[in-house]
This record gives structure tokens, sequence and C-alpha cells, in this order.
């Protein structure tokens, strides 16, 4: 198991009073494996990604019974400690590229500045030679054959696209085990963004790289995805294999943001009315008690004002009362 | 029957200063001609950079055009005449976090249009924007929220009932769907349909994904480098897309994998 969460909670204070932003979050990820996180906007799984780099400041409030990574309670370390590992070992890449990139800088000195020290040998006199040829070869594997252009250019020069690769290169410069990608290509056109999913699969395959890569749609997911977690509002609704999960959910919401997606779409008549949820998302001043997507869920019963606990069946788990699509076979 | 919407040879150059004496022309849109019926939708499809806004901005008015002329009904829209245009062809933008005023409240933002287009007084005016948001799925009391009290799906509603709040002819969609969640987006298709068989407006609908397109267009215009590369019934483009180009557009991800 290369990160292990178990029962991670957020809260935030707020002048109502406390709030848990994240809910007993359970996610776990294997060495090797691509993760993907789909949430719509504002459910929290940035949040949950920005607490695994330890990126949140002291106004937020964490808690969980584990936050492992390779057996390492991240929870328990010294800051400097925290960074040893996180800072080597997982890397992350963001939606909107360009402005992760210093505007003031060459592509090539960003870019030097990501390559460790440890890469480099022999004497000083060699490093600044090394540095550049670690760049170039940095640049060549994420596909970018051009690279003295590459280098020589400003972060406005660069397409969305190649800026993302070279985010992906400088996060790659590391060799890290884990990379996170939150929503990476959410803001690009289809083509671009099979490139960079492409790209990714490369790393995986060839240096089993796990990702954890962190979507807003079902149908903008990488295919490659062994893994899927829903969560909504907070809450870990569903998880378990690709290929199971999609084809048949436990979860009303899995159920429901399925239908909705483009490629359940495409099935339709042309210009029928789509199904979807009812009504729109809680603020986090108004969340409903017990299963958050209650008020919107068609199969709402009055259980449901009660947090259904997490089930684990086999390698899939979800958090209904009323599972959807569940042989009584036990 | 006449179209709506009557474009003839619209075009766009700018002028970029490549030296001391040097001038570079860019044709960010060549000339382009096409016709909207009412009730119908047009989708306009290409690549980044392939003209697609220009061509939103000039038929909307925020664009001067360098030549060519936008007939509706009969009527040729001159550039300056904001108020003639502003009546009937309404614009609604990617981005409605950014395209609503953060200073203002819902009903104000919605009471804005009227004040400058229509002569209705006050009360006449809160009725219609009582009215328009119950169009578009939101409650009256709404109008004394402010943008950033709504979550993005509701935003994007209001920006449509500021689009619609003047009965218009046409509206024009910048891919207003594309960074929207994809419950959110089907709320606001479903939206999109209802009003249109309502009030049989017109839609011009920018977009780059092929299933959306599919889902509400009529007409499909595929646009590449600001030419149009093909123009014809959804079901025609699609089914049999002539060009490349046209093809890996409509390639859609899902297919792909």
């Amino acid at each position: 198991m290369l990160l292990d969460i178990r029962n991670l909670t957020i809260a935030k204070d707020t002048p109502t009073g406390r709030v848990n932003v994240l809910e007993r979050v359970n996610l776990q990820i294997n060495e090797a494996e691509i993760h993907t996180l789909v949430g719509e906007s504002g459910s929290g799984k940035s949040l949950i990604a920005r607490a695994i780099m330890g990126f949140l400041s002291s106004s937020w409030h964490i808690q969980a019974d584990r936050l492992w990574f390779e057996e390492q309670d991240l929870l328990n370390l010294s800051a400097k400690q925290r960074r040893e590992i996180i800072g080597v070992d997982v890397a992350m890449i963001f939606q909107d590229a360009k402005s992760y990139l210093d505007p003031n800088l060459t592509i090539g000195e960003q870019l030097q500045e990501a390559v460790l020290d440890q890469d480099l040998s022999g004497g000083f006199w060699n490093r600044r030679k090394q540095r550049k040829e670690r760049v170039i070869q940095l640049l060549h594997r994420v596909g970018i054959k051009d690279h003295s252009a590459m280098i020589e250019s400003y972060p406005h020069e660069l397409s969305e696209g190649a800026a993302q690769k070279i985010m992906i290169a400088s996060a790659i410069a590391h060799r890290p085990k884990l990379l996170i990608a939150d929503e990476p290509t959410s803001t690009m056109e289809p083509a671009t963004r099979q490139q960079i999913y492409r790209l990714l699969a490369q790393f995986h395959a060839r240096h089993g790289m796990s990702i954890l890569l962190i979507s807003q749609d079902l149908g903008a997911i990488m295919k490659e995805t062994e893994r899927l977690t829903m969560i909504y509002s907070g809450q870990i609704m569903e998880s378990g294999s690709t290929r199971e999960l999609l084809d048949a959910p436990h979860h009303p919401y899995t159920e429901a943001l399925l239908n909705t997606s483009l490629y359940q779409q495409a099935q339709r008549p042309p210009r029928s009315r789509l199904p979807t949820l009812a009504g729109t998302e809680p603020s986090m001043q108004h969340l409903p008690i017990g299963c958050r997507l209650g008020p919107r869920c068609a199969y709402a019963r009055p259980k449901c004002v009660q947090t259904p606990d997490f089930t684990k069946k086999r390698d899939r788990g979800f958090a209904c009362h009323y599972p959807l699509h569940l042989e009584d076979d036990a | 029957m006449k179209p709506l919407l009557d474009v003839r040879d619209l075009t766009k150059t700018y002028v970029q200063r490549s030296g001391l004496f040097k001038r570079k022309k860019i044709e960010a849109l060549k000339p382009t001609s096409f016709t909207v019926e009412a009730g119908k939708t047009l989708a306009i499809m290409g690549a980044n950079g392939s003209g697609k806004s220009t061509l939103a901005g000039l038929i909307s008015g925020a664009i001067q055009p360098s030549q060519g002329q936008i007939i509706l009904n009969g009527q040729v829209l001159h550039a300056d005449n904001y108020r003639q245009r502003a009546q009937h062809i309404r614009m609604v933008f990617q981005d409605a976090e950014a395209s609503l005023n953060p200073h203002l409240t819902i009903g104000d933002q919605l009471e804005e249009p009227l004040r400058f287009n229509t002569g209705l007084n006050q009360k006449q005016r809160r009725e219609r924007t009582i009215h328009t948001l119950q169009q578009v799925g939101l409650l009256a009391e709404h109008m004394v929220f402010y943008p950033h009290m709504m979550s993005t799906g509701q935003k994007q509603r209001v920006s449509i009932a500021r689009a619609i709040i003047l009965n218009p002819q046409l509206l024009v969609a910048d891919e207003a769907l594309a960074t929207l969640d994809s419950s959110v987006r089907a709320q606001i298709i479903n939206l999109l349909l209802d009003l249109q068989s309502d009030l049989k407006m017109s839609y011009i609908f920018i977009s780059q994904s092929p299933e959306i397109v599919r889902h509400l267009a009529d007409d499909v215009m595929i646009l590449k480098e600001g030419d149009i590369l093909e123009h014809g019934h959804v079901d025609d483009i699609f089914n049999d897309p002539q060009h490349r180009y046209t093809q890996s557009l409509l390639l859609s991800e899902l297919n792909s994998a």
C-alpha cells in the first residue's frame, strides 16, 4: 500500500461553528496504480490532495485514524521530515499549469531548479553542464523535441498543453512514487487532453509511478484508470475497480453521475431531456445531516439522515443504506 | 421562409506591427456567410484559435467587423448601434463567475438591461425579473443574493436569465457549458431545450464537445483558421465528415478509448 488514508476528517471554523468539510474519508492507493478521484466542484477532492501534500494552513483542523505514506504516519512527522518524504516521493500537477510557472524565468531556468543534486556527479565545475543536460533529457521525456527553443521561452509564450508538459517534466525530475494530478486537463481541448493522458500513462507503464488523478467528470478520466473513488460534498460515496463500478454502481450518486456523463448522453436521442440530480449541491454552511446526497437522491428514505457506514465488500466499498445492483450472495 | 439571422461576408482582420514600417495582417475570420432560422440551433466547432469566439463577438457586437453585414429579420445591424442589437441578440459566456458583477445583487444585475433597453417602470421591472428567475429555475428570493452566495450552476442560470430577460431572438453561447459539472451541465441543457421550445429562440452555440453539439444543434459549422470548412445538418456532418480536421474534432475521447 503506497498511500493509506482512513477516516480523514478536515474541519474549518466558520462563524456558525466548526464544519466538517471532509468527513471520514477513506482512500487507499496501491503501488503502480492509477486511481481516479471523481467529484464535482466543491466536493473537497482537491482538499484531500492538499492534505496529503501538507499544503493546508493551520486554520484547517485535520484528524485521521491513518494518513500513511509507505507505512509512515505523515501526521506525526515534523514539517521538515515530512517535506523530505513528500518533496521527493510525491509530486503534484495542477489545472492551470501556466499560473504555476514563474513568469519571470525561462523554462530552462525553472527546470534546472527542479533537478535534484543527487542526480549530479563529479565536482562543482561539472554541475552546470550536467544540470543543463538533465533538463534537455527531461524535455525529451515529455515529448518536446525542440528543446533549445523551449529552454529559451518564457511561460507566456507556451500553449496550455506545452505548459502542462513542463509541469509534468518538473514533477518527474524527482522520480516520484506518486503523482497527484489535480484536474490537469479540464481546460484543454480534447486532442491536447489525450496527449497529456498518454504521457501520464507512459510514465505509469515505464516507471511504475502511481497516479492519483482528480477529475470532475466521469467522461474525462484516463482510460487506464484501474480504480475509481467517488466523492460528493466531502463524503466518499463509493470506490472500487473502474470496470465494476461503471457496470453496476452500488451508490445512487455514481449512477447519477454516469447518467449525466457525456458518454451516456451520446446514447440518448437528440434534443431529449437528460436525467440529472435535482437541486444544487449544498453550500458549506448548510450541509445536510446524515448522507449529504440525501436531499437530492432519488432513492432517499428516512433512514438516510443517519450517516451510512462505509461498507466493504470484496474490493469495493460504498456508503449507502440502500445500495443498488447488489446481489445477495452472502 | 426568411432566415432570422443572415450573415454576409463577415470578416475580421487584425493589423499587427512587425517592424518600424512593416505591418502584418492577421485574418481572424475570413469572409463568412451563413444563415440561422428562427427556433433553430447552429453549433460552431473548431480548435483553439479557429475564430469561433471572434465570430461570437462579431455577432453580439462586442467586436467591430472589418467588412460584411449582419442582417437580423431583414434589418441591417450597425456595429455601433448597441441598443438595437442588445434587445435581440444576447450572449452567455463561459465563465459565469467572471461575467457577473460581484458588487451587485442578482436582482440589480438582471434589472440593468431592462433599465437601459425598455421603458418599464420599477414595479414592472421587478415583476419581469422575478418571472425570468422562475423561468431559469431559480426563486424570487435569489434577487437579494450576491453572486458569491451562489453555486456555479446557479450563476450560469443567472447569466442565462440576464440573457433572456429582454426576450431576445438569438442567444449566443460561447462555451457556456464547458466548465460546468456534469449534473449541472445536464440541468442547463434541459433548461436551454425548454426555453427554446417555449420562447422559439435561436441559439448560436459554440462548443468543443461533439456530444453536446449532437444533442442540441440542428446545423453545425466547422471553423478552421477563420475559414468555414464544413457547414451542414448535424446528422450529415457527424455521419459523413469530409475533412480529416472535422473527423479529429468529432472524435470523442470516449469513442477513441
